[in-house]
C-alpha cells in the first residue's frame, strides 16, 4: 500500500514536471505538417504576426518551426537551409532581402518544398508559390488621400517618416503617399526621414523638423512603431494635442498595431491603416496545406494576394475595432 | 627599412617554439597542450561537436556541415582583416559598411558589364580605397582609429544608400551564382575561398617578417619604433589589407546570396568582433592570431546552428552567444596573464643558469 501511494505520487509529480504536449487531432486539415516560419526580425509588429501564426497553426493542426534572422540576409539564408535539411513540409518566409530570398526559394523548390512569402515580396514574384501581403501602395495612397481631405486648401507642412527603403513595404508605402498628394501644392513635404522602421531616426527627424518648422501640420508614419517618438517630439515642441484642438498635428500611420489602436482610441491620431495580418497568416498556412496535402495547383490569380489595409479612425473604431488586430484584447 | 631579426623574447602568442619546462611538463601531451593553449576555443569546439553530435539528430550530417561552412565563408575573410587591425592595436569599425558598399559597386559593375571579373575588381577597388583612406587618416594624421573608421563606416553606408536608394541589387551573372552554389569534394567553394584567405594571412602573420612587425608594433610600439619599424607605413598597409579583404568578403557575399545591398554588412561587425574576441585576440593589440579568430568564428557558427535546430528563440540565442563571448574573453585574458607569468619565469630560470 505504501509503495502504491509512493508510485502514484511519483507518477503525479512526473506528469506535473513534464511539459504539456499539444494534442494534434488527425482530422485537422494540417495534421502531420511541419511548417518552417522564417522571420526577418523581431519587433512589435512581427510579434503580433507570430502570435496569429501560432494561433492559426494550432487551429489547423500544423507544427511550426520558428526562425528569426535578426535583419541578417546571410543568417536567414542559413536558417532556410536548416529547414530544408530538416525536411519540413513547407516554408513561409518574411524575407529581409527581397533578392537574396530568390536563392532560398530555388533551393527549397529543388528539395520539393513549397515556399510562401508573406508581407515582404520577393524581387521576382513568379518564383514563389504564393505571396501574401498587405498592399503598401494602396495603404500609402489612402493615407495621402485622407491627408488631402483633412487639410483641404490649407497650406500644410508634412514630415514623411519612411520605413526601410531596402524593403518593398517601405518603398511603396512612401510612393503611394506621395502619389496621393501629388498636385496639391498646398501640401509640402518638409522632411523625409528614412527611419529603417526604427524609432531613433524618427525621433531625431521629428525634432529637427519641428525646430525648423514650428508650424508643422502633419506627420505620415510608415509604421505604427514610430508613433511613440512622434508623440515624444510633439510633446517637447508643445504641439502634442488631440484631434480637434487647434494646436493638433495631423498623424497618419500604417499597421494597426496596439500602439496605433491606442493612439486612435485616445484621439491623438487621425487615421490608421490596419494590415489584415490575421488573414495573411492564416492564408499562408492554408496555401501550404493546399499544396502539400490536397495537391492543389495554386491558380495564377491566387499566387499574389495583396490585401489592402482597413482604414480606421476614432469615429469608426466602434465598428472597425474588431477587425484591427492591434485592438484585439 | 632594416629587416628585424627574430626577437628572443617577443611575448608573441604565435611563436610556440620556445623551449621551457612549462611546455613539456606532460610527456607526450606537450604539443597538444601547446596547441590548446594557443587556441583556447579549439578544445571547446571539440567538446561542443562531440556533445551536439549525440544531442541533435543530424547535426553531424553533410548537409548541416555544408550549411555551417557556407555561413562561415564571409565571416572568415572579414575576421582575417579585423584580426590584423586589432593585432596592430587598432580597430576597424568600417568593415561591415565596406562590405555593403563594395557589394553594391561590384553588383552595379556586373549589371553594366556582365563580367564577374570586373565585378571582383570593383569590389577590390572599393575595399582598397576605403582601407587606404582609413590607413592614411590614422597613420599620416594620427587620428584615432575608432573615430576614423566610425566616420568611414557611416560614409560608406550612406554612399551605398545613395547609389541604390536602399534597394538590394539582384540579377547577378549566372556564372557567379553557380560558383556560389558549387561544392568541390563536398566542400562549398565559398568556404574554400574564405578558408584560403584565412590560411594565407595566417601564414603571413606567423611566418614572415611582416607578421612579426605587426605583433611587435601591437605589443610594444616603442620597441617597434626603436627596432627600425616604420610604424605609420605598417599601419597604412594593415588598414589597406583590411579594406581589401572586406572587398573580397563582399564578392563572396554576392556569390553566396546572389544579392548586393548597402546593408549587407550591417550585422557582420558585431559578429566579427565577437568571433575575434571569443577566439582570444586581445583588443589591446599584440596578442592573438588569425587561427584564434577562426576558432572563435567556428564556435559561434556551430552554437548558433545548434540552437536554431533545437528551436531556441532568437533572443535566447543572442544571450547564449553574448555570455559565451564574455566568458571566452575572460578565458583569453586569463591565458594571456598565465603566458606572461610563464615567460617571466623562464627568463628568471635562464638568468639563474
Amino acid at each position: 500500500m505504501k509503495y502504491k501511494k509512493l508510485s502514484m505520487g511519483l507518477a503525479a509529480a512526473l506528469m506535473l514536471a513534464l511539459p504539456s504536449v499539444p494534442v494534434q487531432a488527425d482530422d485537422l486539415p494540417g495534421a502531420g505538417l511541419t511548417v518552417c516560419l522564417s522571420l526577418d526580425k523581431v519587433n512589435a509588429f512581427r510579434e503580433g504576426e507570430l502570435a496569429l501564426w501560432r494561433k492559426a497553426a494550432e487551429e489547423l493542426g500544423i507544427k511550426l518551426v520558428e526562425q528569426v534572422a535578426g535583419e541578417d540576409a546571410q543568417r536567414q539564408s542559413s536558417q532556410v537551409d536548416t529547414c530544408i535539411a530538416q525536411g519540413v513540409s513547407g516554408i513561409i518566409s518574411i524575407p529581409w532581402d527581397n533578392q537574396a530570398v530568390l536563392q532560398d526559394i530555388e533551393r527549397a523548390h529543388a528539395a520539393g518544398i513549397p515556399f510562401v512569402t508573406v508581407d515582404q515580396a520577393p524581387a521576382e514574384l513568379n518564383t514563389v508559390d504564393t505571396h501574401i501581403g498587405g498592399n503598401p501602395t494602396a495603404d500609402g495612397l489612402a493615407a495621402g488621400k485622407r491627408l488631402v481631405a483633412l487639410v483641404g486648401d490649407k497650406p500644410t507642412k508634412v514630415v514623411d517618416l519612411q520605413g526601410a527603403l531596402s524593403a518593398v513595404n517601405g518603398q511603396e508605402r512612401d510612393a503611394g503617399f506621395k502619389e496621393a498628394i501629388k498636385g496639391h501644392a498646398n501640401i509640402q513635404i518638409v522632411a523625409e526621414v528614412p527611419t529603417e522602421w526604427r524609432p531613433e531616426p524618427a525621433l531625431a527627424g521629428m525634432e529637427n523638423a519641428l525646430q525648423a518648422h514650428p508650424d508643422l501640420g502633419a506627420v505620415y508614419a510608415a509604421t505604427d512603431g514610430l508613433l511613440p517618438p512622434i508623440f515624444s517630439a510633439l510633446q517637447k515642441a508643445n504641439r502634442y494635442a488631440k484631434v480637434g484642438d487647434p494646436n493638433h498635428v495631423i498623424v497618419l500611420s500604417i499597421d494597426g498595431d496596439p500602439q496605433g489602436c491606442k493612439a486612435m482610441s485616445e484621439g491623438w491620431a487621425d487615421a490608421g491603416y490596419a494590415t489584415p495580418i490575421a488573414e495573411m497568416t492564416r492564408n499562408s498556412l492554408q496555401v501550404i496545406i493546399d499544396i502539400v496535402k490536397d495537391k492543389k495547383k495554386i491558380e495564377e490569380k491566387d499566387k499574389v494576394q495583396l490585401l489592402a489595409g482597413l482604414e480606421y479612425t476614432k469615429d469608426n473604431l466602434a465598428d472597425t475595432g474588431s477587425k484591427v488586430w492591434g485592438c484585439a484584447k | 627599412m632594416t629587416r628585424p631579426t627574430k626577437p628572443e623574447r617577443t611575448g608573441f602568442a604565435e611563436l610556440n617554439d620556445r623551449p621551457g619546462p612549462a611546455r613539456t611538463s606532460v610527456p607526450g601531451l606537450g604539443p597538444l597542450l601547446a596547441v590548446f593553449r594557443d587556441l583556447p576555443m579549439l578544445p571547446v569546439i571539440l567538446v561542443a561537436l562531440t556533445i551536439l553530435s549525440f544531442a541533435i539528430d543530424g547535426f553531424m550530417s553533410i548537409g548541416n556541415a555544408q550549411n555551417i561552412m557556407r555561413q562561415l565563408s564571409v565571416i572568415l575573410i572579414a575576421v582575417t582583416g579585423e584580426t590584423l587591425v586589432l593585432l596592430i592595436g587598432g580597430i576597424d569599425l568600417s568593415i561591415g559598411a565596406i562590405i555593403g558598399l563594395a557589394s553594391v559597386c561590384g553588383a552595379l559593375t556586373m549589371q553594366f558589364t556582365g563580367s564577374p571579373a570586373l565585378g571582383l575588381l570593383a569590389c577590390l577597388a572599393v575595399g582598397a580605397g576605403v582601407g587606404a583612406l582609413n590607413g592614411s587618416l590614422i597613420s599620416r594624421f594620427g587620428l584615432p582609429p575608432f573615430i576614423v573608421t566610425f566616420g568611414t563606416m557611416l560614409t560608406a553606408r550612406a554612399l551605398g544608400f545613395l547609389l541604390t536608394g536602399g534597394r538590394s541589387i539582384g540579377k547577378l551573372p549566372q556564372p557567379l551564382l553557380e560558383a556560389g552554389r558549387m561544392n568541390i569534394a563536398g566542400i562549398p567553394l565559398v568556404f574554400i575561398l574564405g578558408l584560403a584567405v584565412a590560411l594565407l594571412f595566417g601564414f603571413v602573420l606567423t611566418r614572415t617578417a611582416f607578421g612579426q612587425r605587426i605583433y611587435l608594433t601591437g605589443s610594444n610600439p616603442r620597441a617597434a619604433f626603436f627596432s627600425g619599424i616604420e610604424i605609420d607605413r605598417l599601419k597604412f598597409q594593415v588598414y589597406l589589407i583590411s579594406g581589401t579583404l572586406a572587398g573580397v568578403a563582399a564578392y563572396v557575399f554576392m556569390m553566396r546570396l546572389g544579392t548586393a545591398s548597402p546593408t549587407a554588412g550591417d550585422q557582420l561587425l558585431l559578429q566579427i568582433i565577437g568571433a575575434v574576441v571569443l577566439g582570444g585576440t586581445a583588443l589591446t593589440g599584440g596578442e592573438g592570431g588569425i587561427a584564434r579568430s577562426v576558432t572563435g568564428a567556428v564556435l559561434v557558427a556551430i552554437l548558433i546552428k545548434s540552437l536554431e535546430i533545437m528551436g531556441a528563440q532568437f533572443w535566447d540565442q543572442m544571450i547564449v552567444i553574448g555570455v559565451l563571448t564574455a566568458l571566452g574573453s575572460a578565458l583569453g585574458a586569463w591565458l594571456s596573464r598565465r603566458r606572461t607569468r610563464e615567460t617571466k619565469r623562464e627568463d628568471l630560470v635562464q638568468q639563474d643558469e
